[in-house]
């Protein structure tokens, strides 16, 4: 089945380099950047892929860490700012949610990482979905939703509301009295 | 389900007069018959209003049925499908739509209209259309800029965004007549009338037998844009700045051409007011009532009106009314107290109130009183006024005059209202939501403290129990319960956090 996905990313480069970073779909390489110089990136890829899970690879490679400068306040590395299936978003926690993976690093790094989509290291950000996609994006975007006191039955009879309404407005007479004017 | 949704049969008749195919389907009529008779009819109703119910069985029910109007949809194979979105209660069933819309085909345009996307707190037409789940949206009236969407003219103002305008008069007069075609008319005027329901248990009752109307088919009708008032709590000048009126004379006509074309009788206005006018509201009352007498059609018809002050309706306007069909007139008193009313900008007392209900009364018209409880300046002393406005008038509710009583859900500080911008300069803080939101409901009067949200939502069904027991009938008392308990499960801990912030930090 046929997939549009659109990636966005934030470059970060320094005076001397921008950062090197592939686009993969499970393992195929759908465009690669070397020394990548602009602020942005944006690219959109029609892909044929089967009913099933897949994986969206962000890799990064090629950096060393004094090409971060502190002094300067200057850095190489990419920054995820959107995904999109079909036109439709990823939900931005659904990103966070997923792992980077770092990889030649000098320095002991975790395994994984998650809730960063600022990928400074080199490594691979693999965003896991499953086709069709436009369903997938949209069913994660349910799973992330914040809920607010989600109630499962509304089935209440008027005295036992009122009588609840009656213990919550005796709990909070004090809160109000205390800090309100009352002279109306 | 009274009359069919009057905006897509707007729609289609402006886009069919510019040539541009167009069809209407209404969702809503779908929704109430397939599932009417479910064992979980109550839970699936109120699925819609109640922003914090997502119980998956119940949830599951809907989608299933939003998927196949969603395939119907995309088997017209139209460039654009437009979403009607009439207020909060549409958001959640309209954004599912949409969802299911672009599972089964991605590349289907979508956008959305209507005052749930215009006039909302939210930003629910911005961020769907953000996430990619709709194309587009319009805000505002969309007579014109529907036909200009449809020219690919997006940056007509109001299309993406909401700097809408008001349309003119001279539009107005000119649009075409809605086109009802798409509609099964048989399927409306029959079943879930809300107040109107009560209509149908007055045939054998000796006090309501003369207010009876057969509750047939009904036809929306528009007469007016605007209201003449600009109440405190109310969004419609902010819509529509100024009142505008078709004409009395071009919309009697318009109503006897549909009982002609439709074989339709019974008609209810969409405007704000039906007789914001009173020369132009006379002019429809008299060809009406000549017209019922000559020919015996016995068109009635019912609405949005406003009371006077004593004598402003005269006792021949009165008459003239009855004559011309005014079956039901919904009116908004809105507080029992003079003081309140006139400082949300009616100018009205109790006793214009009793001159106008004896009028009614003599002349065999219904009132539906729309009430608010726990306006931001109620205190005990005007709770207890309630209770004798209650009283005073519960003779009406016996006689049937006052055919039933909206009390409503509390006090709603909506966007771009007069309470917005000026509640706020008598103390009235309006409390944040966690996510930085507001809620229309969630505010608090520093100079009034002890009118929290329970309190006003306690008023609201002791008021309820005491009107109920003097007679009057409430029709909507078990989905304002069913909603204020959700929103008060839901907001009640938000504002006692508030207030004990608000404490420490003072």
């Amino acid at each position: 089945m046929k997939e549009k996905i659109k990636i966005k990313l934030k470059i970060s480069q320094n005076n001397h380099k921008g950062p090197n970073f592939r686009v993969l779909c499970d393992d195929t390489v759908l465009d690669e950047c070397v020394n990548y110089k602009e602020d942005m990136y944006e690219n959109s890829f029609e892909l044929d892929l089967d009913k099933g899970k897949h994986q969206l690879v962000l890799e990064h490679f090629g950096k060393h860490p004094r090409d971060t400068d502190s002094v300067a306040k200057q850095d190489v590395a990419v920054q995820l700012v959107d995904l999109t299936f079909n036109g439709v978003k990823c939900d931005p926690v659904d990103l966070h949610e997923n792992y980077f993976y770092p990889t030649k690093w000098p320095y002991p790094l975790e395994l994984k990482m998650k809730n960063n989509l600022y990928f400074g290291y080199n490594g691979h950000y693999r965003y896991c979905f499953e086709t069709p996609s436009t369903g997938w994006v949209l069913g994660q975007k349910k799973k992330h939703q914040k809920q607010l006191s989600e109630i499962e039955d509304f089935q209440i009879s008027e005295d036992e509301f009122i009588s609840r309404l009656e213990t919550h407005i005796k709990k909070e007479s004090n809160l109000v009295l205390s800090q309100g004017n009352t002279d109306l | 389900m009274m009359y069919p949704p009057a905006a897509p049969a707007v729609i289609k008749s402006v886009l069919t007069a510019n040539y541009f195919k167009c069809r209407a389907r209404d969702f809503v009529s779908d929704f109430y018959y397939s599932f009417k008779d479910h064992p979980d009819w109550d839970k699936i109703d109120n699925w819609n209003a109640l922003p914090n119910f997502n119980n998956p069985a119940i949830e599951k029910i809907i989608t299933d049925k939003v998927e196949l109007w969603a395939k119907e949809l995309i088997d017209l194979r139209s460039r654009w499908i437009g979403i009607s979105i009439f207020s909060y209660e549409s958001h959640k069933i309209g954004k599912l739509l949409a969802e299911q819309i672009k599972i089964q085909d991605s590349t289907q345009k979508i956008f959305m209209g209507g005052n749930g996307v215009t006039n909302v707190n939210n930003h629910y037409p911005e961020s769907l259309k953000e996430q990619g789940i709709i194309d587009a949206y319009i805000t505002g009236e969309g007579e014109v800029s529907v036909v200009e969407f449809a020219k690919n003219n997006y940056d007509h103002p109001g299309i993406n965004k909401k700097n809408f305008v008001k349309i003119e008069k001279s539009v107005i007069d000119d649009l075409p007549k809605p086109d009802f075609s798409d509609y099964d008319l048989s399927l409306y005027g029959k079943n879930n009338l809300g107040v109107y329901g009560d209509l149908n248990q007055r045939k054998d009752s000796p006090e309501g037998k003369d207010l009876y109307i057969e509750n047939d088919l009904t036809l929306p009708i528009t007469g007016s844009r605007g209201c003449v008032r600009k109440c405190s709590y109310c969004d419609i000048p902010f819509l529509w700045s100024k009142y505008t009126h078709r004409g009395g004379f071009e919309v009697a006509n318009e109503i006897i051409e549909k009982t002609k074309q439709h074989g339709i009788r019974k008609f209810h206005f969409t405007d704000s007011l039906l007789n914001g006018s009173m020369k132009e509201f006379r002019i429809m009352c008299e060809i009406l009532a000549k017209h019922n007498t000559d020919t015996g059609d016995n068109i009635v018809w019912s609405g949005h009106a406003i009371f006077r002050p004593k004598g402003q309706h005269t006792p021949e306007d009165w008459e003239l009314m009855a004559r011309a069909g005014a079956s039901v007139l919904e009116v908004g008193f809105e507080s029992a107290s003079d003081d309140i009313r006139f400082s949300m900008g009616k100018k009205y007392t109790n006793d214009d109130i009793e001159y106008e209900l004896s009028h009614c009364s003599k002349n065999k018209i219904t009132v539906f009183p729309l009430m608010i409880v726990g306006y931001p300046t109620e205190t005990e002393k005007h709770y207890d006024e309630y209770k004798d406005f209650l009283k005073r008038f519960h003779p009406y509710a016996y006689d049937k005059t006052i055919l039933s009583l909206e009390l409503g859900g509390t006090l709603r500080i909506q966007p771009n209202t007069p309470d917005d911008k000026n509640l706020p300069k008598i103390g009235v803080e309006l409390i944040p939501m966690p996510d930085g939101s507001r809620n229309d409901l969630l505010w608090w009067n520093k100079n009034n403290p002890t009118l929290t949200l329970s309190k006003r939502i306690w008023r609201r069904f002791k008021l309820g129990q005491i009107a109920k027991d003097l007679g009057y009938s409430i029709p909507a008392e078990r989905k304002d319960l069913t909603y204020l308990w959700s929103v008060w499960n839901q907001l009640k801990d938000i504002e006692s956090k508030y207030l004990y912030e608000r404490k420490n930090k003072n």
